[in-house]
């Protein structure tokens, strides 16, 4: 991800507070690259703590970018984690803070999903899809959300 | 001054810390400059 990326304060900050940072050298063969099965560089896995991958970013990406990544890499974590309330203030975080971002319609997709999965509440998901129809109507999410309007 | 990532370079002091911390991990594949 380059110097200009990870040198960016709040993508410090964010990464430092909120995970470990574990750097593996590409040009040496190791366990990790295979592992992984990365191929190609810059690659960032966001994984559990026990090294379980949960996401990924392959490319370049610019800090305002990054940082939204960074906090998807968050929400997925802990999606995948089971920490349903966590994962939906997480993606309530990127839905709300950067809805101009083209990760925001996943967003809004996930939150229905977490806030869904921890409140047993299917209305959430009924939310997301009004969400998705009201600000995103040219959404792939949309479509993916689609069986959710039948459930009634 | 601006607050600098510090890389862990070792996956057993990696997997360790997130242990202790409760945090996950960001693995960066980089190339050396």
């Amino acid at each position: 991800m380059g110097t200009v990326t990870y040198s960016s304060e709040q993508v410090a900050r964010y990464i430092s507070g909120n995970f470990v940072p574990w750097r593996v050298d590409y040009d040496t063969e190791s366990v990790q690259l295979r592992r992984y099965n990365v191929f190609w560089t810059p690659t960032v896995i966001f994984a559990d703590g026990k090294g379980n991958e949960r996401a990924r970013i392959t490319g370049y990406l610019p800090p305002d970018t990054f940082i939204i990544y960074l906090l998807m890499g968050s929400a997925r974590v802990a999606l995948a984690g089971h920490n349903y309330s966590e994962a939906a203030e997480l993606f309530d975080e990127v839905a709300r803070e950067f809805p101009g971002s083209a990760l925001a319609p996943e967003a809004v997709y996930f939150r229905g999903i977490a806030r869904q999965k921890a409140t047993a509440d299917d209305g959430h998901l009924d939310d997301a899809v009004a969400d998705l129809e009201r600000l995103y109507p040219e959404s792939e999410w949309l479509i993916r959300a689609g069986p959710w309007k039948d459930e009634d | 001054m601006p607050e600098e990532i510090r890389w862990l370079t070792d996956e057993a002091a990696a997997l360790g810390e997130a242990s202790l911390s409760a945090r996950p991990l960001l693995v960066d594949f980089a190339r050396k400059r």
